[in-house]
């Protein structure tokens, strides 16, 4: 089976759970409940500058959600329909299929990115008029993700964009990492969902009860560089010393380091339990 | 039946570990809270409800006490346990009552380490505050944690996927630590859906002075009567009853 062709069949994989859909439906209420709270209505609304807001406010927790919840049935589908077993006995090998599920995961993210930018320019439409959109991209964008006042919203949502698809699939990674080593989705779902909870929890209330403790530098240094700042969008707001272009290119080493690791040890994994 | 399906519970691999983790992060807390004023100790031993234990006992419970709902299925004898001697209608009360009564042990339990970690902090005077503040919020708690145990069971028994479970009761109840201010219009879906899945109620600490504490309680009668009706509908559609 060629490339396209097992990409596509990992894709049917990862779209026919039932608990995918679960999770969009309520992630969706939620942001769109959430846009309506973001926006003040005593205001006029810039549709673009609420754009840029919106996924640093609460987006990101979402595409979070929804990253866990699809990743973390991808490597244990097989065991769980119990044809494990058969995989073994791919022509491609397990390095391929590896491969694979870890390139659609790619497609998977941009495509969620893309639904939750989608959702919220027509939640944003029902507020703004559609007249002058393009020609508002083309002006200057105060927005506290950019530190830059000369950028304009074009530019910024680009970066926004590629920021976000980027470190969504970081995140996708690091479950599909932690998929190795746990056997049960529903257990894979709780350690990643609680390891990106239990960082939150820390900044917007542990935070708070152990400021005098002698190391909490080093805890605040590490919500800041680890996962949840990557998806949080602390790595633009100025509290990472590193231009825009060399914080792309660190999450995309970070994510090319990750694929790699994983088809290591999935491949080391089954060779393990071949008794190879 | 009942001591066999308490045990199932109590045997997940899951259940040392969160325990042992809250203690931690708990002790971590009233101590570095110590370190700022008495005044402090005596706030965050009080709060413990309100985030660390909420979050830990959704986490127990759809961890542990929803998965004997799928344990047959999981481990292949679903068709053995539907032969069941005394009728399936009988195992499922029985497991809803193993769940109830698992949530109920953890409540205590979280309650012991609440009032472990404050005892060490506080003045003896303090500590009876503690005490007397804890002892008025446990009804709450409990009742909260128990419906949710018996709501989490139904969701479980009706998808027939822990994994369902876990995302839809997960994510309802972690609602009310996201919907805050401005969304809290009374009896608007928001309303429902921050105050309506047993979480506001084991915070406890705005329960107690909610003006629509009654209608909060038939919300909540209705929603569990509701759901045990319909997972009694579907079983009997799947001929599991």
């Amino acid at each position: 089976m060629g490339f396209s062709k097992l990409a596509w069949m990992e894709g049917k994989k990862l779209f026919s759970q039932r608990e995918l859909y679960i999770a969009l439906f309520l992630c969706t209420v939620l942001y769109v409940m959430s846009l309506d709270v973001l926006i003040d209505s005593t205001q006029p609304v810039v549709f673009w500058q609420e754009m840029a807001t919106v996924m640093p406010y609460i987006g990101y927790m979402l595409i979070a959600v929804i990253v866990v919840v699809g990743v973390s049935r991808c490597m244990p589908f097989e065991r769980e329909q119990e044809m494990e077993e058969l995989l073994v006995t791919y022509k491609g090998g397990r390095v391929q299929l590896l491969a694979v599920k870890q390139f659609f995961l790619f497609l998977f993210c941009v495509l969620i990115v893309l639904i939750y930018y989608g959702i919220a320019s027509l939640v944003l439409l029902a507020y703004a008029s559609p007249t002058g959109l393009f020609a508002q991209m083309g002006e200057s964008a105060p927005n506290y993700v950019n530190p830059n006042p000369d950028w304009i919203f074009a530019k910024l949502m680009l970066l926004e964009g590629v920021y976000m698809v980027l470190a969504s699939y970081i995140f996708a990674l690091f479950v599909f990492l932690l998929s190795l080593f746990i056997k049960r989705s529903v257990f894979i779902m709780l350690t990643a969902g609680g390891i990106f909870a239990l960082g939150e929890l820390c900044e917007k209330y542990i935070f708070y009860y152990i400021q005098t403790m002698p190391g909490i530098d080093y805890l605040v240094y590490g919500y800041t560089y680890g996962l949840n700042g990557i998806m949080s969008f602390e790595y633009l707001e100025g509290h990472v010393p590193l231009s825009n272009t060399e914080v792309l290119l660190l999450f995309l080493c970070l994510a090319a380091g990750l694929f790699t690791l994983n088809l290591l040890l999935g491949r080391r994994r089954i060779r393990v339990a071949l008794g190879n | 039946m009942l001591p066999w399906e308490i045990k199932k519970i109590l045997r997940n691999n899951w259940g040392l570990p969160a325990v042992l983790a809250v203690f931690g992060f708990w002790s971590v807390m009233i101590y570095f809270a110590a370190q700022k004023s008495p005044a402090q100790v005596l706030a965050t031993a009080n709060s413990f409800w309100h985030v660390l234990g909420t979050l830990s006992i959704g986490f127990l419970i759809l961890a542990m006490t929803a998965k004997i709902f799928i344990l047959d299925k999981e481990e292949g004898v679903k068709e053995v346990i539907l032969t069941a001697r005394h009728g399936r209608t009988k195992v499922f009360l029985t497991r809803l009552g193993a769940a109830g009564l698992c949530a109920l042990f953890m409540v205590l339990l979280l309650t012991a380490i609440q009032l472990a970690g404050a005892a060490l902090a506080v003045s003896p005077g303090e500590f009876t505050e503690v005490v007397r503040s804890c002892a008025a919020s446990l009804p709450y708690v409990l009742a909260g944690s128990v419906l949710f145990s018996i709501f989490a069971a139904c969701v479980c028994a009706i998808f027939q996927s822990h994994t369902s479970t876990v995302i839809l009761c997960g994510l309802l109840y972690g609602l009310t630590f996201l919907l805050r201010g401005k969304l809290l219009t009374d009896f608007s879906i928001e309303w429902f859906l921050e105050k309506g899945f047993f979480s506001y109620a084991i915070r406890s600490n705005e329960i107690t002075d909610e003006p629509q504490l009654l209608q909060l309680v038939i919300w909540y009668m209705i929603l569990i009567a509701g759901t045990v009706l319909l997972t009694r509908k579907l079983q009997g559609r799947r001929h599991e009853l």
